[in-house]
């Protein structure tokens, strides 16, 4: 009895924070990110570990082999530690400590390989898992969202395992350079050495299902149930679940869209799993599935195996956690159709969560911007290429127009932060999409109706009830014309936009005031618009001169900022030479960067410009969220690339102004060095020219250097972003043909920074 | 205003235009605007001499030093003043004719037992370098100048022998000319080259400078008619002329600077 309850009490010690989590999801949700300690795959330089895995590859393989192989090392572990370092991939979540514990299990025979393995988590939407040389596995976000329970998790991981054990990557990439090198396979076309190359890949994966499911067997996992890991993969396009979703997601008594905008027939599911497999890497699903199903033919003691080893209800977590990062990634890739069906279907387990309606208003409202922009079909994909229930909501999303999905937003929003007035994001976006509203479509706070749509009825129905007959008869067919646009006006499909906002009018009196502050706002901008176009044709010249003499001013003297504190971020150079096969020099690469580090922070120092430097290449040890900012920042730098000049308001703003508070600016410099070795064309014609024109003799030195000298191209690359306005505060690349020489870069680097510091006069 | 002085105004007001029009940001190298060089300018002979009266084809050559000081005015202009100092020789014909008064009455030849003069210079230019990819002071730069060039000749003479039919006119075999002289010249120039900095702190360039000297005028005058002694003295400034003319037409240097605030 005594050790029951101790039991009890350490098992809801550590079963605590789970559930504490799973409460926290019914009101909102906090993205992923890194705990503790930073895991030496991330620090280590990416030169030591190629040296390292270099020194370990020993004599058994013949020269040729052998140089194969390191030129994979080469490729693979800087690649790889991109990957790492990208802040895609995360460590000490829930969701990897929840996929480690599934690998304790796989592995519970296996301690020594257990010991060489790891396993994280990447943010990514594709379901996908892969397995490196190194032996680091990545789980896709995308793929725990979708699996139904752990066994099918623990069956992907045998899987990827085996690809570990059995060296299939780098013995994959030998074999594809000596199968290129054969004289047979260089005569073939195109398409047919895909084909060859691709069986090759194909038996590899067949091995590792083999293999895996033997590793599978010795665990205590459900074999039953990890079979359905065929259809998470055969219909792993699709969202992770289907609901039928429609207009009336949308809709009020009073807000109801016309009927035009459902889609009457939808498209069906057409997945065939016995699809040509000829080109790909994988077999299909048919013939992995049937070897699947032969192989277990023997095996029947599945009673006694289970779907759940380490925990159903952490099993459970880490999935809905990882749908809800599929809603924030689909924000962020920009696939707003997506973002909101994935965050519809979140919404069907959790109705209050503020985070999934935020999604849905900050999707509706970037929507509406792009749709007013022209450019639309770069974030919603064509709804008659869309298969399941998600195909209404794209073809409604479709249908909308600018205005329409303005005012939808609008009031998604604006409901939303009604119910969660504690959400800064809802309020943030609520008010700027209102704001959006007014001044994209010229909209007067009259032109919504504050009465429902009852209530107007019931009036036009009472001034009917009070005319005689004698009256309508004698209305005139101009009269009739006339009072029926009136009532359309009010009760007609079209007018349906006009009654969207009549319960937060009504109910809500921030609402009202800040439509009319902004009204205020508005008509002061028009009047300044209207005092400029009265101008006289020599007034406009006037001032037409005195821009472009503002822009020459700023052109030479370049721009001040004034900027006191910098955060650079993530500096990155790349060093190239494009007379070889392996244009990237890697190790020549990373130690650049670190001598380019250095030289940011002595030129930041030398203007007098306060900085830090966050940088993926100096992680500290024990400092997780130096981390997260990166990969924060980076997700937010792609999100604004990618809105380019459409001026929306980046998805997590919220998020990044808390970085900004935490190091005490606003302005993040991005910046990177790419450095490219040329071939000297034109080497022998300048050496003939020096001498032809110098007088024979003394040039002749000039003339050899002409000779023997290597050409160099190199270009500085800047962006400085304000992260308050996410303004493009300075984008500036210089190129030069000269060697990326520590003389060049000072120059370049202080002069930049110099520019920075200074205040315009 | 004397016209001796009117060019120095006219660069004066060139310079002044060029900096007070470049007002762009002006970092210099990593804020360090005012460099100091050294500059050994070598000049290929052609067929004239050397310091040491050498002249080898391809093989002889004048050196000079320079001195320089230029500030960075603008993000790829420096504006800068150079002294240099130089040497050379100067070779007299072994055989030429000179007449013997001014009425013109007859004329003799003459061998100049003192064939060589050392020629030492001086030279005082204003300048401008545009460096033409990169910021100053980096990579290719075009630049033109203005200057003075003093030339000194030192104390000396020239031994006159008569020879041929005249010799025996009641003049004196042997004539000595004496000579110190000092010249001045207007220069005018362009040079290009190269410029790196290295370890933070100095510069090193290559390059060429074209030079030219207002000395031409003198080369076409005859020397008739002049009395003996200051036909003699004219012929000399004539040699000295032509070869200040020659000597640094091109000139290739190779400069250390020194990057001071």
């Amino acid at each position: 009895m005594k050790y029951k309850l101790v039991s009890i009490l350490l098992l809801s010690f550590f079963l605590w924070p789970v559930y504490g989590q799973e409460i926290d999801l019914a009101k909102t949700f906090t993205p992923l990110v890194s705990k503790g300690v930073i895991p030496e795959d991330f620090r280590t330089l990416s030169k030591d570990k190629f040296y390292k895995d270099k020194s370990e590859l020993g004599n058994q393989d013949k020269r040729q082999t052998k140089k194969t192989k390191e030129a994979f090392l080469l490729q693979s572990n800087f690649g790889i530690d991109n990957l790492l370092l990208s802040g895609d991939v995360i460590f000490g979540d829930p969701v990897t400590e929840y996929i480690n514990k599934i690998a304790d299990q796989v592995l519970i025979n296996h301690k020594k390989l257990r010991s060489e393995l790891r396993f994280y988590v990447l943010k990514s939407t594709t379901v996908n898992a892969f397995s490196t040389n190194q032996g680091i596995i990545f789980v896709s976000l995308g793929l725990v969202a979708q699996v139904q329970n752990e066994a099918q998790l623990a069956y992907i991981l045998a899987h990827e395992i085996v690809h570990y054990t059995e060296k299939h990557v780098i013995n994959s990439y030998v074999d594809a350079s000596k199968i290129a090198k054969d004289k047979e396979f260089q005569r073939l076309k195109y398409d047919d050495k895909i084909i060859e190359l691709s069986n090759y890949s194909k038996e590899h994966e067949f091995e590792a299902d083999e293999k895996g499911l033997l590793m599978f067997l010795e665990t205590n996992y459900s074999v039953k149930h990890a079979r359905g890991v065929f259809d998470v993969l055969q219909y792993s396009y699709l969202p992770f679940d289907e609901v039928p979703i429609d207009k009336s997601f949308f809709e009020t008594i009073d807000y109801v869209f016309p009927e035009s905008y459902v889609l009457e027939e939808l498209n069906g599911i057409k997945v065939d799993d016995d699809y040509d497999d000829s080109k790909s890497s994988h077999p299909n699903i048919r013939k992995r599935s049937k070897r699947f199903d032969e192989l277990i033919s023997s095996h029947s003691k599945d009673e006694l195996r289970k779907a759940f080893l380490v925990s159903e209800s952490e099993f459970n977590y880490a999935r809905s956690m990882s749908r809800f990062e599929m809603s924030r990634l689909y924000l962020i890739e920009r696939d707003y159709g997506m973002a909101i069906y994935n965050s519809f279907l979140l919404l069907q387990t959790y109705p209050d969560n503020a985070y999934a309606k935020s999604v849905i208003g900050k999707s509706l409202y970037s929507l509406a911007k792009y749709k007013k922009s022209g450019r639309i079909n770069r974030v919603l994909n064509n709804y008659k290429k869309i298969e399941g229930s998600s195909q209404q909501l794209f073809y409604f999303l479709s249908k909308l127009n600018a205005e329409e999905l303005s005012i939808l937003a609008v009031k998604y929003l604006w409901d939303s932060y009604q119910t969660h007035g504690d959400v800064e994001t809802l309020k943030l976006f609520s008010e700027t999409a209102l704001k959006d509203l007014i001044f994209d479509y010229d909209l007067k706070f009259n032109y919504f109706l504050t009465k429902t749509r009852e209530e107007v009825s019931i009036e036009l129905a009472e001034k009917e009830e009070g005319k005689t007959e004698d009256e309508e008869k004698e209305l005139s067919k101009y009269d009739k014309i006339k009072k029926k646009k009136e009532t359309d006006k009010v009760v007609g499909s079209e007018s349906y936009s006009r009654y969207a906002f009549v319960n937060l009018i009504n109910s809500n009196s921030d609402f009202a005031s800040v439509f009319q502050s902004n009204i205020e706002e508005y008509e002061k901008e028009r009047e300044l618009i209207e005092i400029n176009n009265k101008l006289s044709y020599k007034e406009k010249l006037k001032k037409q001169k005195e821009a472009e003499r503002a822009k020459k001013k700023e052109y030479k003297k370049g721009k001040s900022f004034g900027i006191n504190k910098i955060v650079i971020v993530n500096p990155f150079y790349i060093s190239a030479d494009t007379r070889k096969t392996k244009k990237i020099k890697h190790i020549a690469s990373e130690e650049k960067l670190i001598r380019f580090n250095d030289k940011l922070i002595q030129n930041a120092n030398k203007v007098g410009i306060e900085n830090e430097l966050l940088s993926a290449k100096l992680l500290p040890e024990d400092d997780a969220e130096f981390f997260n900012d990166l990969s924060l920042i980076s997700d937010w730098l792609s999100e604004r690339l990618d809105h380019s000049d459409i001026g929306v308001l980046n998805s997590e703003c919220e998020r990044i102004k808390k970085i900004s508070e935490k190091y005490g600016t606003d302005y993040f410099y991005f910046t990177g060095i790419v450095n490219v070795r040329e071939r000297n064309s034109e080497r022998y014609l300048k050496a003939f020219a020096y001498v032809v024109f110098g007088y024979l003799i003394f040039p002749i030195p000039l003339a050899i250097n002409e000779i023997v000298k290597v050409e160099y191209s190199t270009s500085y690359h800047n962006l400085v972003l304000n992260f308050d306005t996410g303004e493009i505060v300075l984008a500036r690349t210089i190129s030069f043909n000269n060697n990326d020489s520590k003389d060049f870069l000072n120059s370049y680097i202080y002069n930049m920074m110099y520019q920075m510091k200074q205040k315009s006069k | 205003m004397n016209s001796k002085i009117k060019p120095y105004f006219l660069f004066i007001y060139i310079f002044g235009f060029l900096a007070s029009s470049v007002y762009a940001q002006v970092t210099g190298y990593q804020g360090k605007r005012m460099i100091i060089s050294y500059d050994l300018g070598i000049s290929p002979t052609y067929t004239y001499v050397n310091k040491n009266f050498n002249n080898q084809a391809f093989v002889s050559y004048n050196d000079a030093h320079y001195f320089s000081a230029d500030y960075i005015v603008s993000k790829s202009t420096t504006i800068g003043m150079r002294y240099g100092l130089f040497k050379t020789g100067a070779e007299f014909e072994n055989d030429f004719q000179i007449y013997l008064d001014d009425n013109n009455y007859g004329y003799r030849h003459v061998y100049y037992s003192a064939k060589n003069i050392l020629i030492s210079g001086s030279d005082l230019e204003l300048r401008v370098k545009h460096y033409l990819k990169h910021l100053a002071p980096l990579g290719y730069y075009f630049g033109y100048f203005a200057g003075t060039r003093s030339v000194f000749l030192p104390e000396g003479k020239v031994e006159t022998i008569a020879r041929g039919n005249n010799a025996g006119y009641g003049l004196p075999d042997k004539i000595d000319v004496k000579y110190s002289d000092r010249h001045k010249y207007l220069t005018l120039g362009l040079e290009f080259g190269r410029e790196r900095v290295v370890f933070d702190k100095f510069t090193l360039k290559y390059g060429c400078i074209f030079r030219l000297t207002n000395a031409g005028d003198l080369i076409s005058n005859d020397i008739y008619p002049y009395h003996f002694e200051s036909s003699a003295k004219r012929y000399i400034a004539q040699v000295i002329d032509k070869r200040i003319f020659s000597h640094s037409l091109v000139m290739f240097n190779l400069g250390i600077g020194y990057l001071v605030f």
